[in-house]
């Protein structure tokens, strides 16, 4: 039966691109790299939403049972096919038998890996993505194994499948995070320009649900508690005077705290591969600018997949079925 | 319907509404002013609104106090069209005769002991005893609120002379079904989470039932009364989830 097992499963878990159901209390839990997670599947012919891997760090070994379509995007890391460096932001095949190791990190936090035709998984309320209040755990475990599409390559032994498709790597340097104005950035008089001008550390107790950051915070009156109200994935909380948090894909859907700022979509991108250690600046944009940037994103990462599926169909025969 | 930098604002079946941008895929959505009670019951109307008339583009519309987040995708919708959409929810809802049922339930609790290690210490500051404590949350037959972090129902109407101050050092886990207090607000956690909140009692009952379609079954608007039992009797309702607790 064509599957892919985990041998070794590091600290990865499967996910999408998050459950849409706030009004329900439930966070997003999806990908905390957009981009990464995108490229990933549309580098292997996926839909965008399709469930994908989420390694936190090296670790991860897959051994595939049958021809295997993959992507791996995200950190760049060390990845091996049977103990040879293979490139990563690049559709690879795999043959049965070989295995896949997610190796040394060299700079970023989290590794994407997509599977041309995904990985069946329980979905609850749209998404795959784990939350502990449905009780879904999608850690994974070693030994488990899914069951994939079958593939043929279309090539005669001698010559191997050519899959030519890369897509652009995450951007590292320099490490600004954009922002735009918050509904209670009033409270924080001038002293908002701090959030711009000061250099902020990346805490290693930050996790999805909030991204933590030491430095020279703005300051507002205290008010004693604020009513909770709904905050956006990437509002701006600023506990005490030298810390900030940037709510990310796992905050819980309701916070008391003033929100002077919120961070962008290719923002919290960012944010996720930040390393605890490594510093950080905010930047000051505006809705229209963070949205074109957006749909830039949208528009170079929908024509990969389109070019995707044309390679995959070219160089393999696909059969409709697990 | 006036739109300027700051957003859009225009009135409604009584109501004034103004439309911020919240970051580059959300929109808040509030009162302007008035009664916070009127605001309560128009932020929910109008979330529900939207939630059940689907836009393509608009996520979710997550009612709490006195406002709404409307969270959307930019790729389909912007802020002014998103504003647009709750704008014409607000001038489209149902009347009130036609409202959503709201359910009532009602909730065993085991208070204090294992279940509520900060009763004892929370009544010594409230200076009262410990039963005075319990015996105004079994008063308590309240609306929820808004669904706080993990679908946690929120309710307010404690009524200690002085609000119940948080922990100084939050606890990492704080069990699910745990009946938590701060502030003049209490809340029900569906999932083991980080908090705090003073833990003043648990209910064996589960909130969350992952076997439905629709796992999170408590709505805002929806009311919560309590009713004691002894902890001997907790095993009782090892497979009692909320459904089973209808007033």
């Amino acid at each position: 039966m064509p599957d892919l097992e985990v041998l070794t499963p590091g600290i990865t878990r499967l996910t999408d691109l998050g459950r849409m159901a706030a009004h329900r209390g439930l966070s997003a839990n999806g990908v905390m790299d957009e981009r990464a997670a995108r490229c990933a599947n549309a580098l292997v012919g996926n839909s965008a939403d399709a469930p994908l891997l989420e390694s936190l760090g090296a670790g991860l070994v897959l051994v595939a049972g049958c021809h295997v379509i993959l992507a791996v995007t995200g950190a760049d890391c060390d990845l091996q096919i049977d103990g040879r460096s293979a490139p990563t932001w690049t559709m690879t095949h795999v043959r049965p038998g070989q295995h896949v190791r997610i190796g040394r990190i060299r700079r970023g936090l989290r590794v994407y890996v997509a599977i041309h035709g995904s990985v069946p998984a329980q979905a609850r309320l749209g998404s795959v993505a784990p939350d502990p209040v449905l009780g879904l755990d999608t850690t994974l475990t070693a030994g488990q194994r899914w069951p994939l599409r079958r593939l043929e390559p279309r090539c005669t032994p001698w010559g191997a499948p050519l899959l030519r498709l890369s897509a652009p790597v995450n951007r590292w340097n320099p490490s600004t995070v954009a922002t735009t104005p918050g509904p209670d950035r009033d409270l924080f008089g001038t002293t908002m320009e701090w959030l711009h001008h000061s250099e902020f550390v990346m805490s290693p107790q930050s996790n999805a649900m909030g991204v933590r950051l030491h430095g020279a915070a703005p300051t507002a009156p205290q008010r004693g508690e604020l009513l909770s109200s709904a905050v956006p994935i990437g509002a701006v909380e600023i506990p005490s005077p030298d810390l900030v948090i940037v709510l990310h894909r796992g905050r819980g859907v309701t916070a008391g705290y003033p929100v002077p700022a919120v961070v962008t979509r290719d923002g919290l991108d960012r944010l996720a591969q930040i390393s605890p250690g490594e510093s950080v600046r905010f930047q000051p944009t505006t809705v229209r600018v963070a949205r074109d940037r957006y749909l830039r994103m949208l528009a170079q990462v929908g024509g990969l997949r389109e070019r995707s599926l044309q390679i995959i169909g070219r160089q393999f025969a696909v059969s409709a079925t697990r | 319907m006036i739109e300027d930098d700051a957003g859009r604002a225009w009135a409604a079946e009584g109501v004034t509404w103004s439309a911020v941008e919240y970051g580059d895929s959300a929109l808040r959505v509030a009162p302007v002013e008035g009664d916070p009670e009127i605001a309560w019951t128009s932020v929910h109307r109008l979330a529900e609104s939207i939630n059940e008339a689907p836009t393509p583009g608009i996520l979710s519309a997550t009612a709490t106090f006195t406002s709404i987040l409307v969270e959307f995708d930019p790729s389909v919708v912007d802020h002014a069209q998103v504003a647009a959409a709750a704008e014409l929810r607000s001038r489209r809802w149902a009347p009130p005769g036609n409202r959503t049922t709201h359910e009532s339930y009602l909730v065993p609790v085991v208070y204090g002991g294992d279940h509520g290690p900060d009763l004892t210490e929370l009544a010594v500051e409230l200076g009262v005893a410990p039963e005075t404590v319990v015996a105004a949350h079994l008063r308590l037959a309240h609306p929820v609120r808004c669904l706080s972090h993990s679908a946690a129902p929120m309710f307010d109407g404690l009524t200690f002379d002085s609000e119940v101050a948080r922990l100084s050092t939050p606890r990492i886990r704080v069990a699910a079904g745990s009946i938590m207090v701060a502030g003049r607000q209490s809340m029900i956690l569906c999932a083991d989470q980080p908090s705090g909140w003073r833990v003043i009692g648990r209910t064996p009952v589960r909130l969350v039932d992952p076997a439905r379609r629709d796992p999170v079954l408590h709505r805002p608007g929806d009311i919560f009364g309590y009713r004691r039992i002894d902890p001997t009797d907790w095993d009782m309702y090892a497979t009692t989830v909320l459904s089973d607790c209808r007033a």
